[in-house]
């Protein structure tokens, strides 16, 4: 490796992922292009079907065996290509220098083992006795906010609130200090008021483990919250991306203004009518000629439906893929 | 005339342990109350949103309404007719007129059965005869805006936005006066839970139908809902119109629900934590008011004594010792009103409860 404090930890360069349907090639992500910074935590908002799943599987390389990358694609992590690893580079790679937190803390932990001993597991390349791995268990657990946490490493899931479940997920993804910490909707399954303190323990825990983190939501609150780098997906594209302020109150691309628009968290006057986004999302195998967005963009005109825009420079620090942003 | 529907002091209890394990364990109680003497009413036309965390007894009480369990105590009456203690035959008549829209909207329909035949299957259910069922089932699909295309459909086929129609198709096709619908929007995107909401509110507008929405998510009931009541631990602990408790929230809780959602916009970030600790147990109810292991405003006369539901101003009802009197209190603990309006917090110490406050 040969990385130096600049560089990103996570380099994402012109990915291409397509599977094999009856249908024909599903094109899920199209020249995607992410850097995930030293420390920073990016958010990926989009809706279902953006890609987001995809995109973290290619990071991992856990993608079906029906899906096929495109040879240009570069997933760079910590100066190495995760696209041309082998199977035990992978094997370090996953769960060691990346982990993750899934959607669902109910389903994520294993119901017929003690949380402790499968704490305990994560560390099984770690040189040390099982009495130390136990401690090192208790005390991510008590650094997650889990009271008692030598005798609760003996619980089983089912003995934990979904509050309690997420924390012990978020505790095992910490304990090997990886680089990057992906989280997928970690608080879908939560309410407001959990949701809300375990955005409050990513926020403690980024600044005592300093590390970098993507984290995927369709809740733009927790993306402002939190993100200090927003990344707007769309039917397989990188719409838009740039720093949290400048996004979230200069958006550019007309899908991230309706996106906006329709939260209605950000509605200020209460309306029994709701705005929407007219149409749906297009269909991967049969994309059309020119912007994605365009069949449901209510600002386009006459380049947009020709041909596709490229990535545009809103300022330094976000670019929108619009030709309103080209032309303006 | 009398409520559309009306529940008084409605109590639902599960027995936890058996007989036997409640004499060798010598419990005095071996039941818990997932709904403790709730009461409101519907209006026609009127929405009604119920809110809470998992585990506050909002589902519940919208399945004892429909009957799908049974209410020990109290009464609930449609139409002036009482619904507690029916026979499920008795039952039936009533569930013609009160729908219900379960939560998740994919599991609730049976995945080897087409969409054609879910939301028709009241009609067999209920015996209804000389319709042309498939003509029927068009014309619910028309109605809730999915093209014919989607008779032949089976459930893994549809997303979930495209289900959630299928739910309000099937929950139509008796055409019901009242719509119990559990989280409506939940797990949907932005854009298309608008499109649900928009839907329901128009259907709402044609047919005169009422809903009592079950929900969590405070930012939709905001706009959808006409009156509110927050549920904590099986009770209301405040009612009210949802611009009042919007506005004015008088009790800590809905004060919590309220600041813990985030805003979408990076300069309204939170450093501070709102609401601590989880919902207690049911079996483990704490004492004196039930809500002061999580209020930061707790003082001793909460841990000895539960407070009374009383009315704080016209309409608005709340059970809290010390209910907060005006929103700019609210603010000056760093507790946002839902989204920021009005001018910049002021701070006024005296109106404001001593004690734990620097907890916020």
């Amino acid at each position: 490796m040969s990385t130096t404090d600049n560089d990103p930890v996570l380099d994402i360069r012109d990915l291409s992922v397509s599977f094999n349907t009856a249908r024909g090639s599903l094109c899920a992500l199209r020249h995607v292009d992410i850097t995930v910074p030293q420390n920073k935590i990016v958010g990926i908002v989009g809706e279902s079907g953006c890609g987001k799943s995809t995109l973290i599987n290619s990071v991992l390389r856990l993608l079906s065996p029906n899906s096929e990358v495109n040879a240009e694609s570069e997933v760079i992590f910590q100066g190495d290509d995760v696209m041309k690893m082998d199977n035990a580079s992978l094997q370090g790679l996953r769960g060691q220098r990346i982990s993750m937190i899934f959607q669902d803390p109910m389903t994520a932990l294993n119901p017929v083992i003690s949380i402790g001993q499968q704490m305990v597991d994560v560390l099984y390349r770690q040189d040390l006795n099982k009495a130390q791995k136990r401690e090192r268990a208790a005390e991510m657990l008590s650094q997650v906010g889990i009271p008692d946490p030598m005798r609760r490493l003996d619980d089983y899931p089912h003995q934990f609130s979904g509050g309690m479940r997420q924390r012990i997920c978020i505790a095992m993804a910490l304990m090997m200090n990886p680089a990057l910490l992906i989280a997928d909707e970690p608080t879908t399954a939560l309410d407001v008021t959990l949701e809300a303190q375990i955005i409050h323990l990513m926020k403690e825990l980024r600044e005592k483990f300093e590390c970098s983190m993507l984290f995927v939501s369709h809740n733009l609150g927790l993306i402002a919250e939190l993100c200090d780098e927003v990344i707007v997906m769309y039917a397989g594209e990188v719409i838009e991306q740039g720093e949290v302020h400048d996004l979230f109150h200069r958006a550019q691309h007309p899908y991230t203004q309706m996106l906006l628009e329709c939260d209605p968290a950000r509605i200020a006057e209460t309306r029994r009518d709701l705005p929407t986004i007219t149409g749906s999302v297009p269909d991967l195998v049969d994309l059309p000629k020119g912007c994605i967005f365009s069949p449901r963009c209510p600002k386009r005109y006459a380049p947009c439906d020709e041909t596709p825009p490229g990535t545009y420079d809103v300022n330094d620090v976000h670019s929108a893929r619009c030709f309103k942003v080209r032309d303006a | 005339m009398p409520d559309l529907l009306n529940a008084d002091k409605v109590r639902v209890r599960f027995r936890t342990s058996g007989l036997v394990q409640t004499l060798m364990k010598g419990l005095d109680d071996p039941f818990i109350d997932a709904v403790m003497h709730v009461s409101f009413s519907l209006q026609a036309g009127e929405t009604f949103g119920l809110v809470g965390e998992s585990g506050s007894g909002k589902t519940t009480l919208g399945r004892a309404i429909i009957g799908l369990v049974q209410a020990q105590e109290g009464s609930i009456k449609f139409q002036g007719d009482e619904l507690i203690g029916l026979k499920d035959k008795q039952y039936k008549e009533f569930r013609r007129e009160i729908a219900m829209m379960f939560q998740d909207p994919i599991a609730s329909l049976s995945p080897r059965k087409t969409v054609r035949y879910s939301i028709t299957e009241p009609f067999r259910i209920h015996g209804v005869t000389g319709k042309d069922l498939g003509e029927e089932a068009r014309r619910l699909l028309r109605l809730v805006g999915l093209h014919e295309g989607f008779m032949g459909a089976y459930p893994h086929q549809l997303s979930g936005g495209q289900a959630r129609r299928v739910g309000v198709a099937r929950a139509l096709a008796l055409e019901p006066k009242v719509i119990i619908a559990d989280e409506p929007t939940a797990g949907l995107d932005v854009s298309v839970q608008g499109e649900i909401l928009n839907l329901m509110n128009r259907l709402q507008r044609e047919m005169g139908l009422s809903y009592l929405i079950i929900t969590h998510n405070l930012p939709v009931v905001r706009h959808v809902s006409d009156r509110l009541a927050i549920m904590y631990l099986g009770r209301f602990v405040e009612t009210g119109t949802t611009k009042e408790i919007f506005e004015r929230p008088a009790h800590p809780y809905t004060l919590g629900l309220l600041a813990a959602v985030p805003e979408p916009d990076p300069d309204k970030r939170r450093d501070k934590l709102e609401l601590e600790g989880e919902i207690p147990s049911l079996m483990n109810r704490p004492k004196g008011c039930e809500f002061h292991t999580r209020c930061p405003f707790a003082q001793a006369k909460c841990l000895a004594e539960a407070p009374e539901y009383k009315e704080v101003s016209p309409g608005h009802w709340a059970s809290c010792h010390f209910p907060f009197p005006d929103p700019a209190d609210a603010k000056a603990v760093g507790i946002r009103a839902m989204p920021e309006t009005g001018s910049a917090p002021k701070v006024d110490d005296k109106a404001l409860h001593a004690g734990s406050r620097d907890r916020f």
